[in-house]
């Protein structure tokens, strides 16, 4: 019993669900001091039989957060933003490196590898979501995979 | 009639520097520039092109031109600080290339530099707190747009200024790849992104390899 509860303290996986959304292995990129921007990744799953749309995203860490992908056009990389990420009825999407990123302007504090970022996503349907992103290194994957 | 004579005369002369330039230019394509490209992918052989002299600034305020590519195996990398996704991703992945380089003794004369292409925002300051955060040892370079194109236009780097929401607040496109420049400062590779760390040390040293066999 006592190990059940431990495991779930401990579990590697945060998922955070509302009725027709879940998402998982929400991060932010610790980045380097200087830098004025950092990037977020996380996973959506909608469940619904609904078309959703997130429409915004925001941190009481963050002046703004906006949606951007990563394009490469005959070996030029560009930022386009996103107004909103359609999310089909009974789909999922990816925010990864080198594609869709939440892009996170101006933290108030700065933010070290282990920390928790607080995000709120909201949707078209009126829904919101809060959720908690950890800092991580960019290289993590590298290290920890 | 004498002016009949030049004139054919001139023709002929016209058909042999004709025939001459004709096989001189079916000469060079049947017989390309020894030794024949190896097959490394990247490699841009034969007839690397030979950087001239071109100047900027370092993170640390010094001055950086072809003098410090000069002994060294040079990783050129262009992008911004205000970059949250490619750059850091790059950056990263060249860590992990000079790591592992270092770990095969292969790292001595080898150099990663990231080359600003944003050198209004991206001062020396600036630089030092993004490069110095992926390794110390990675050299940033920064000054003034002059000084910026005097190296990307020789390399073919290309950037524009995309949109912002205010003055101080915009993004840069900007070319991707990794660029490795060989101890004489002649453009040798392109590692085109995104950056595979195996596939980069691989091809880093077998092209090596292959110039240290040229002489």
């Amino acid at each position: 019993m006592r190990l059940t509860v431990l495991s779930f303290l401990f579990l590697p996986v945060l998922v955070f669900s509302g009725d027709d959304i879940a998402i998982s292995n929400a991060w932010i990129s610790e980045g380097p001091p200087t830098a004025r921007v950092t990037a977020g990744y996380m996973d959506i799953v909608n469940n619904s039989d609904e078309h959703i749309d997130l429409v915004a995203a925001g941190s009481s860490l963050f002046e703004r957060v906006e949606f951007h992908l990563t394009m490469m056009e005959k070996g030029v990389a560009s930022m386009q933003k996103q107004d909103v990420i359609p999310l089909p009825a009974r789909s999922s999407f990816s925010f990864a490196p080198g594609r869709y990123h939440l892009m996170l302007f101006d933290s108030s504090v700065p933010l070290k590898a282990g920390d928790v970022v607080p995000l709120r996503l909201t949707f078209s349907n009126g829904k919101s979501l809060d959720i908690a992103a950890e800092v991580r290194r960019s290289d993590f994957q590298h290290t920890h995979h | 009639m004498n002016n009949r004579v030049v004139l054919i005369a001139a023709i002929m002369a016209g058909f042999l520097a004709l025939g001459a330039g004709l096989g001189m230019y079916t000469a060079r394509l049947q017989a390309p520039a020894t030794p024949a490209h190896p097959g490394i992918e990247g490699l841009l052989w034969p007839n690397p092109k030979q950087i001239g002299p071109f100047s900027a600034v370092t993170q640390h305020g010094g001055n950086f031109g072809l003098g410090e590519l000069a002994g060294k195996w040079s990783f050129l990398f262009f992008g911004y600080t205000h970059c949250p996704d490619i750059c850091p991703l790059t950056l990263t992945a060249l860590n992990e290339v000079y790591r592992e380089l270092a770990q095969a003794d292969a790292a001595g004369n080898v150099q990663i530099v990231f080359v600003t292409v944003d050198p209004e925002r991206d001062t020396p300051e600036q630089l030092a707190g993004y490069v110095n955060y992926f390794n110390s040892d990675f050299i940033g370079l920064g000054g003034t747009r002059e000084q910026i194109e005097s190296l990307t236009r020789q390399i073919g780097v290309v950037s524009m200024r995309g949109n912002g929401t205010s003055p101080d607040d915009y993004t840069v496109d900007h070319t991707a790849a990794v660029f490795l420049l060989d101890p004489a400062a002649r453009l040798v590779g392109l590692f085109s992104a995104p950056q595979v760390v195996e596939d980069a040390v691989t091809r880093f040293l077998a092209i090596r390899d292959f110039l240290g066999k040229q002489g």
